[in-house]
């Protein structure tokens, strides 16, 4: 090795640089809660009152948000994204397939905030118009469904903008997954003379570990999606089962009351606390999902 | 299974895989359409000046423009991408040379993992120690939270492209007596220079579009273009998201346009990517 190349490991210091930042989020956020949680306990995450004249704040309105945000993102993103594998995978002809994959990843690079508007004016009208009347309608007996649409900026629209702008993230990992399967198995299975669906159900069957990570990257993204969310839920503090109702995400609630939770005592290690409990749980997701594809790699490259 | 039966089954979920894919796309053509058609009519009506002028006040008849969100724009995310990619550049290149070292693993680790760290908390972190510090939210606290946002995109590009030189010229290299860092020079950013170009514009793309990160940090400056690096800046998506937010109809507007002129900004990067890689391929 030559003298100056010794030098090459000093490239190791910036590359450290992401390292640090993360454990200094990671130790600020746990510090700054940790008050909450001690003097709190369980009624942090039970309670449904944000009152700062009391001192008294629970998470539960947040949390509830939170989770059927993403919960409903992860029912739209998932049937699309398989569909769109199928479609630039193997249905469509080269070209129309390239055009439909580049249109796809032109759809990842939109900025959120434009979903939002979107979501939040053009989209919540138009479900709001149509099918939210319709699920009110005849569907109320189901507790989802059972309170009447007030406006379009809902939990449910939330969810769907949420989904929508996932589209592109979960299909290029499925898309990515597919094109590594190799042909072998595929090619085996129409020789055989199967049906398009019954290799589909092949190919689906391969590549469940790879769903499930996709599924559980998604969800690690919608988790802590503020600009989407904070524009289509409506911003209500108020924990109900009910989807057709405004809401309100940690992360969105979080832009609302952050600036003002550094005069009241109390509010900020609450806030902190949301913070910290989206992040755990967006951190762990995200790294079984990684987990979980480089091991699906390893048992398809052999 | 009948023969029958199956065919009729096949056909019923070819026809709902295109049903849910033609669905997906669908979004994307309604979106770039309602932005059209909200966002032309305040861009013709203020021609220019809409990007020259400050924005409205609640009660104005005058929709303004969003001069300083354009530039705080441009210069926080040119920070941001600069900072990024020169980070990414030297990490990737690290987690390349000693691709089977147990740090880079760990570097790798890291950084796909700070996907999972919501913008959001990013933008919370910086204000707790580089605002609160400076004393007001400013551009270069700004650019600091966008640069933690896009840190782990330009090292998935920069990577990607690193990754993609064939071991083979790396070892021709070495084996000629190269340096490593010419090495660098001539090989990475040599062979892979249309990635690498990619690579910085997608990080720019990211930053540009980024929301989350700016809330605490930047400020909300309305009442002139620009006031310097360390006092309160604007930024297009901030200014899109605070304005759809409020009550005023004007400011919906305004929203709008801004909406439009962001997915222009976001839309050329997007094409030029298109260029560098159909002529990469020829």
């Amino acid at each position: 090795m030559r003298k100056g190349d010794r030098a090459f490991y000093l490239l190791l210091v910036p590359s450290l640089f992401s390292s640090a930042i993360l454990m200094l989020i990671l130790i600020h956020v746990t510090t700054v809660s940790l008050p909450a949680f001690v003097d709190r306990g369980l009624s942090l995450l039970t309670s449904v009152m944000w009152s700062p004249p009391t001192q008294d704040y629970g998470l539960l309105p947040a949390l509830v948000g939170t989770i059927l945000t993403s919960l409903i993102s992860i029912v739209v993103v998932t049937p699309i994204s398989l569909s769109i594998m199928f479609l630039v995978g193997d249905l469509l002809p080269r070209g129309l397939s390239r055009v439909f994959h580049r249109l796809v990843e032109v759809m990842g690079a939109l900025p959120t905030v434009i979903y939002g508007l979107w979501g939040g004016f053009t989209l919540s009208r138009f479900l709001h118009g149509t099918v939210y009347t319709w699920l009110h309608d005849y569907l109320s007996y189901i507790p989802l469904f059972s309170c009447r649409p007030l406006s379009g900026q809902n939990i449910l629209t939330a969810g769907v903008v949420l989904g929508i702008s996932m589209i592109p993230y979960a299909s290029s990992l499925l898309i990515e997954g597919y094109r590594a399967i190799p042909s072998r198995y595929i090619e085996t299975a129409y020789s055989l003379g199967f049906y398009r669906f019954e290799t589909y159900g092949l190919v689906t069957s391969i590549m469940k570990p790879l769903l499930i990570a996709s599924i559980m990257l998604s969800m690690s993204r919608a988790l802590g999606e503020t600009t989407i969310v904070a524009l289509t839920i409506g911003n209500a503090y108020v924990a109900s089962p009910c989807l057709l109702s405004p809401g309100i995400t940690v992360s969105a609630w979080i832009v609302s009351q952050f600036e003002s939770a550094f005069i009241y005592p109390g509010a900020l290690p609450a806030l902190y606390a949301g913070a910290l409990l989206v992040m755990v749980l967006s951190l762990l997701l995200s790294f079984l999902g990684i987990m979980l594809i480089s091991k699906w790699r390893g048992v398809i490259y052999g | 299974m009948g023969r029958s039966t199956r065919k009729a089954i096949n056909l019923l979920v070819i026809a709902v895989i295109v049903a849910l894919g033609v669905l997906g796309l669908l979004p994307l053509i309604w979106l770039l359409y309602s932005t059209a058609v909200n966002g032309l009519p305040p861009l013709l009506e203020k021609g220019l000046s809409f990007i020259t002028d400050l924005p409205p006040t609640p009660m104005s008849t005058d929709i303004g423009g969003i001069a300083p969100a354009l530039v705080g724009t441009l210069i926080s995310s040119s920070i941001a991408t600069l900072l990024a990619v020169v980070s990414a550049v030297i990490s990737s290149l690290f987690t390349r040379e000693y691709m089977y070292s147990r740090i880079s693993g760990f570097i790798e680790a890291v950084v796909r993992s700070f996907n999972g760290i919501p913008t959001i908390i990013v933008s919370m972190y910086v204000y707790t120690t580089v605002v609160l510090w400076m004393g007001e939210p400013n551009v270069v606290a700004a650019s600091i939270a966008l640069l933690i946002a896009v840190l782990p995109t330009a090292h998935y590009y920069l990577s990607s492209a690193l990754r993609s030189v064939e071991e083979r010229y790396r070892e021709a290299a070495l084996s000629l007596g190269f340096r490593r860092i010419h090495v660098l020079r001539y090989v990475y950013l040599g062979v892979a220079r249309r990635q690498v170009a990619s690579g910085i514009l997608m990080t720019f793309i990211r930053a540009v579009g980024e929301t989350a990160p700016l809330l605490f940090t930047m400020g909300f400056l309305t009442n002139s273009v620009f006031q310097g690096l360390n006092r309160p800046g604007n930024a297009i998506s901030l200014l899109i998201f605070i304005y759809a937010l409020s009550p005023y109809t004007n400011y919906h507007t305004v929203a709008w346009g801004a909406a439009l002129l962001l997915l222009i900004l976001v839309l050329i990067p997007v094409l030029l990517i298109e260029v560098l890689v159909k002529e990469a391929r020829k």
